[in-house]
């Protein structure tokens, strides 16, 4: 057993030797206690071969591209996810959609708040920037990544009033901020939004558009008109002042 | 004898039991716990409960009971008391308990015990209309009814109430809760006999 022993004793590093024959006893006892001698060396004997661990050294710019990678692919189930979470968004034909900053509240406070959301027709969704990433994939909205940056939330609505109401209800809860709008594919900045929400109502918006077309409309006629007009009046006055010359 | 006597005085003092620090708990100003109709009492877990939180317990047992003469005694119902830095508070009754009234329509006292049991049978029928009573709730209140519906479906999984989409049968229901009383029968039986072999083996 010695001779034995010391022959596989040098073929293990003594310590390989002591963490195949240490063991944890208990829980109360954060380190192994080693037991003794004889005993290790019995271990390490009838210890089993295994396979020598290669120990790589790997750059960390390497390591960074590594995590990177790791960090960009999507597993099925995200992928699946990600599916669910558009057909939802087109399923429910929401057309308004905010993304807002989400700071995290109490799940109580956050339910009641989602009912009271719900009531007024706004839905409020938290899926992961990742999975939202991967939702606008090869989309008109992919230019939204940069803003799926950090704690995000999705507030939905069905109709182009929902812009108003998102806004004045995030007015009243400090824990999520809307950072940017879209309407039918179209991304509308919150400033743009703030504004709309402090007018009375939005058909006061198709009043003006349509004043803002009948100036045009009338503008159009008008300078039509003055170039006959003017023409008229140089004529006149040409021949007034030609009067004028024979008289004299 | 001096190490005797040092040794009988560590041994004295390991002996001698360290007095623990007290720490206060504060506790949370919101109670959530399920209370029955008529029947709060200052005795545990009720009494401590409230105590801790600084809530007259005589005050607050007999408002609770007056507030819920109307409904049949014995009835769980799920209560939020929010206590107010003043020691008063605001009582909010839900109604009763999803699993109390899915048993009530089941007709059954026992949920199941194993897992392939099936303890009751009910149709979506009740379903709604436990749906119904439910969605009066404050905290189920934009709640669409069709998920509080799942979430029933759900809570009948776990109690083995089976679910079905046709209206029950009187008939088969009536053979159906018949076995099923011999069953819980038995299993009372079974549970009533290994804690009388238990008792045995203590004495």
């Amino acid at each position: 057993l010695r001779m034995l022993s010391h022959s596989v004793v040098t073929a293990l590093s003594a310590r390989e030797a002591v963490l195949l024959s240490a063991r944890a006893v208990s829980s109360k006892y954060p380190r192994p206690k080693p037991r003794h001698y004889k005993r290790r060396l019995f271990e390490a004997a009838v210890a089993p071969v295994m396979p020598k661990t290669v120990y790589q050294c790997i750059p960390p710019l390497q390591k960074y591209l590594d995590k990177n990678a790791r960090e960009s692919e999507y597993s099925d189930y995200e992928i699946a996810l990600a599916d669910m979470v558009r057909n939802y968004i087109r399923n429910e034909e929401f057309r308004v959609m905010a993304v807002c900053q989400f700071t995290s509240v109490p799940g109580r406070t956050l339910h009641f708040a989602k009912n009271q959301l719900r009531l007024k027709d706004i839905e409020f969704r938290n899926y992961g920037n990742k999975i939202m990433k991967k939702v606008f994939e090869d989309t008109p909205l992919s230019s939204l990544s940069p803003v799926f940056v950090g704690s995000n939330a999705l507030l939905l609505g069905k109709t182009p009033e929902s812009l108003v109401t998102i806004s004045k209800e995030c007015t009243k809860l400090n824990w999520i901020v809307p950072l940017v709008y879209v309407l039918d594919s179209r991304i509308i900045p919150s400033s743009e939004v703030d504004k709309l929400a402090a007018l009375p109502n939005l058909n006061c918006l198709y009043g003006e558009t349509v004043q803002i077309l009948t100036q045009q409309l009338g503008a159009l006629p008008q300078s039509l008109d003055s170039i006959p007009h003017s023409l008229v009046n140089s004529l006149s006055h040409l021949s007034a002042k030609e009067e004028k010359t024979a008289d004299q | 004898a001096n190490t005797f006597q040092n040794m009988s005085s560590k041994a004295g003092a390991i002996a001698r039991v360290r007095k623990k620090e007290v720490v206060k708990v504060i506790h949370s100003a919101l109670l959530r716990t399920n209370i029955k109709s008529q029947m709060a009492s200052a005795a545990p877990p009720l009494g401590p409960q409230l105590g801790q939180r600084g809530v007259n317990v005589a005050n607050f047992c007999k408002e609770f009971n007056k507030e819920t003469g109307h409904i049949k005694p014995g009835v769980p119902l799920p209560t939020r008391i929010q206590v107010k830095p003043d020691r008063s508070y605001d009582l909010e009754i839900c109604s009763p308990t999803s699993s109390w009234l899915l048993k009530q329509a089941a007709g059954i006292r026992r949920g199941k015990q194993n897992a392939d049991e099936i303890a009751g049978i009910l149709s979506v029928k009740h379903i709604y209309e436990i749906a119904l009573v439910k969605s009066k709730d404050k905290a189920l209140i934009g709640v669409p009814l069709q998920k509080i519906c799942r979430d029933l479906v759900k809570q009948c999984f776990t109690l083995g109430i089976k679910v079905q989409n046709e209206d029950l049968d009187p008939e088969e229901l009536g053979k159906f809760l018949e076995e099923r009383k011999q069953v819980v029968a038995d299993q009372l039986q079974a549970f009533a006999d290994k804690k009388a072999a238990k008792m045995l083996r203590t004495v």
